[in-house]
């Protein structure tokens, strides 16, 4: 049982970027041992959102706190230390799961060569994740998190097939019933049903 | 130059008889091409040299470290483009990277290791070249890497930074990527090295009138000197490149 408890308060936030303003005066408290789930139609902030609790992007207006403490750009590295992310791109995230593969290469020219420098070589596209890997990886990364009393999840289910967005759910559940504040993205319509709280970022748009 | 040497100048440029028979005989149309590329060639060597000499002649160590800082920031500036980088923010990192790492293991190589009485400029600039060239060509392997892998993959670097960890553990991934990248060129390299034909820097050594034992031991040295100067190139330049830019 998780025993560690936070509260994540977001107080009239306004979240814009490049002088667009994606979120107005947004309040919220995301409690300890709940699922809540920030929704809306694409392109209305969902990520843009996530990230600034996490603090890779500024708030514009109003304030997120952890625990009172004031959560900043400046002083987000030592709040995400609490923090377990499980990203968007996820499927992306090959190198986690598996190690790049070794360079081969054919030997040329040593030493003192009068020639000029070479252009840099092209290296490959890396292959994105499989269903069944992006839940291996999301498992994993949320099995090494145990003491984190946070998790982050943006769209969760995105890259699942059918079968394996109920375990997501299900995993995203034990969680929050070991007392984890849950925060996830999310426009699937299982994750929002079963999530305790819902917040329609819709309705804090100008 | 003496007549001596303009003679044997001559004599070794008449060679150019065959390809330039061959080229009038087979494929006229190449003919004007090789004869810019040799005289672009020859005017390059003919400025390197006269550089040289004016370090040589002059042989103060103030002056053999401007010609290296001047070298530096030109191999960065090469390296930079080569890499398709941005000059403002990558040109500072790669130069400093560059002379740095160079000057530190070349003053090794000559105040410890090279059986020399004085560090004049006959040896300083010598193994400067050799190591900045060599450090140049690897950079370009090991930034590129790290710049595209940072680009492609910064998904891993947001996931890694979200999950706690700090920037520089956020960054080694791709530092250990960049770091494969310039390894294993020297790991094909060394591996075929003098299999196949002896590698230019020791026939020069032997033909400026090293014993084939000297010329080895230098070869050695300067081989161990490349891998380490190129080796800590990367390492200050990303350093640098993760302190001002990331």
């Amino acid at each position: 049982m998780h025993k560690q408890l936070v509260m994540l308060e977001v107080k009239d936030a306004t979240i814009s970027v490049s002088g667009k303003v994606l979120v107005k005066n947004l309040s919220f408290i995301a409690d300890d041992g709940k699922i809540t789930c920030i929704t809306g139609s694409e392109g209305s902030g969902k990520t843009t959102f996530l990230r600034t609790l996490m603090g890779f992007l500024p708030i514009t207006e109003g304030f997120v706190s952890v625990d009172g403490e004031l959560l900043t750009v400046q002083s987000a590295p030592a709040f995400r230390k609490m923090m377990c992310y499980i990203p968007q791109n996820i499927h992306l995230l090959r190198h986690q799961l598996y190690q790049p593969e070794r360079m081969l290469m054919e030997p040329d020219e040593y030493g003192v060569w009068n020639s000029v420098l070479q252009p840099a070589a092209d290296t490959s596209e890396t292959a994105p994740l499989s269903p069944e890997e992006v839940f291996r990886l999301a498992n994993a990364t949320i099995a090494e998190a145990t003491a984190k009393p946070i998790l982050i999840a943006d769209e969760p289910a995105s890259h699942l097939s059918a079968e394996l967005a109920p375990q997501m759910l299900q995993l995203l559940q034990q969680q929050a019933a070991q007392g984890k504040c849950v925060l996830i993205a999310s426009r699937n319509p299982q994750l929002i049903d079963n999530s305790h709280h819902v917040i329609d970022l819709n309705q804090f748009q100008i | 130059m003496t007549t001596s040497l303009i003679l044997h100048t001559f004599l070794a440029l008449l060679l150019l008889i065959l390809p330039f028979g061959a080229l009038y005989l087979l494929d006229r149309q190449t003919i004007k091409p090789l004869v810019i590329a040799l005289t672009k060639g020859l005017i390059q060597l003919l400025i390197f040299a006269l550089i040289a000499w004016g370090v040589y002649k002059v042989d103060k160590i103030w002056l053999s470290i401007g010609w290296l800082l001047a070298m530096s920031v030109w191999a960065g500036w090469l390296v930079t483009n080569k890499c398709k980088l941005s000059i403002t923010s990558h040109l500072f990192p790669a130069s400093t990277g560059l002379f740095a790492s160079v000057l530190l293991i070349g003053l090794w190589l000559l105040v410890a290791v090279l059986p020399i009485d004085n560090m004049t400029a006959r040896w300083f600039v010598p193994v400067m070249a050799v190591l900045l060239g060599h450090s140049a060509t690897m950079l370009v392997k090991g930034l590129s890497h790290f710049a595209t892998m940072l680009q492609r993959n910064r998904a891993q670097y947001d996931f890694l930074l979200g999950n706690g960890a700090s920037q520089w553990q956020a960054l080694a991934p791709f530092m250990r990527t960049s770091l494969l990248a310039i390894i294993s060129p020297t790991i094909a390299n060394l591996s075929a090295m003098a299999l196949v034909a002896l590698p230019l820097l020791f026939c020069g050594m032997l033909m400026g009138g090293f014993a084939p034992i000297n010329a080895f031991a230098m070869m050695i040295y300067a081989v161990v000197g490349c891998i380490a100067s190129s080796v800590l190139a990367l390492g200050i330049t990303l350093v640098i490149i993760k302190t001002i830019n990331l």
